[in-house]
């Protein structure tokens, strides 16, 4: 499950991926690289496993296969419940960051060991 | 087709028929181009692509119910038995350099890793079940033994499972629905 109490770090990417638009999946990888900053490496086989999970929660959905360059691709949505999905864990991890800023900011005086 | 393609083509094997029917062009497609230009980056692609496929094999048994879900563990416990004693005889063969006949042994085997990676499981249980009755007539471990029954007998009753009830794409299909 993709979706259980919060998205998974390749589910978050993948999926704000698609928040412009739809992609094909080399598309994604390349976006999802992108937007972490180059600080996540999708493989294959993990990005479709990622996008199997995400259409079976119907967070995402697949379009028609097509060739692209003697490829064959297939472009996929965010849908609304995938949107939300993704506000939710964005407005989470908001959340759990300025609850650890607002921490270390009131013991900034506590020596570290 | 270039050897990238052969290579993605077999590492494809891994997954389940089912999802190689479905996707296995497009993320071979999608492997090629995160590969692209460079040889370390297509092993890597390949390795992980390898692991994904088993990992797709192993979650969609945890989808079955509990009467299959026993099945499918006798017919992994079968594949890891088969694994151990390839392995084993491998390491015999070539690493060791035994002179053991072990040759018609590493062919059967090799043949019902074969049809179990193209998603043959019928044929593949039929040659597992060849290879596990020479293994015990003809003196895998030295002679008829009955002593270590359970080695045999998972294996047995794996490759039996794989015969009687396969997992075939229909039934895959129906339960992935």
């Amino acid at each position: 499950m993709l979706v259980r109490m919060e998205l998974t770090r390749s589910g978050y990417f993948v999926l704000a991926a698609l928040i412009d638009g739809p992609l094909h999946g080399y598309a994604i990888m390349r976006r999802a690289d992108e937007l972490s900053g180059g600080q996540l490496r999708l493989s294959t086989g993990t990005l479709y496993s990622v996008l199997e999970r995400a259409v079976g929660e119907s967070l995402v959905v697949a379009g028609e296969p097509y060739v692209e360059g003697g490829r064959q691709r297939r472009d996929y949505t965010l849908t609304e419940p995938g949107r939300g999905a993704l506000r939710a864990e964005a407005k989470r991890m908001a959340q759990a960051a300025r609850t650890v800023s607002m921490r270390l900011r009131a013991t900034a005086g506590v020596p570290a060991v | 087709m270039t050897s990238r393609e052969w290579i993605g083509g077999v590492v494809l094997c891994c997954y389940p028929r089912q999802v190689r029917a479905e996707r296995g062009a497009e993320m071979l497609g999608t492997m090629l181009d995160a590969s692209a230009g460079s040889s370390g980056a297509f092993a890597r692609e390949s390795l992980l692509l390898g692991i994904g496929g088993l990992r797709e094999r192993a979650s969609s048994s945890a989808r079955l119910p509990v009467g299959g879900l026993i099945a499918d563990g006798f017919r992994w416990a079968a594949i890891v038995v088969a694994s151990i004693v390839t392995a084993n005889l491998v390491n015999e063969r070539w690493v060791q350099h035994v002179q053991v006949a072990s040759g018609s042994r590493l062919l059967l085997l090799g043949a019902m890793f074969a049809c179990w990676l193209a998603g043959y499981q019928r044929a593949s249980g039929i040659v597992g079940l060849v290879w596990l009755a020479r293994w015990v007539l003809l003196g895998g471990v030295g002679g008829f033994h009955i002593g270590p029954v359970v080695v045999y007998l998972v294996p047995l009753v794996g490759f039996s499972a794989m015969v009687v009830a396969p997992v075939g794409p229909a039934r895959e299909q129906r339960r992935t629905a």
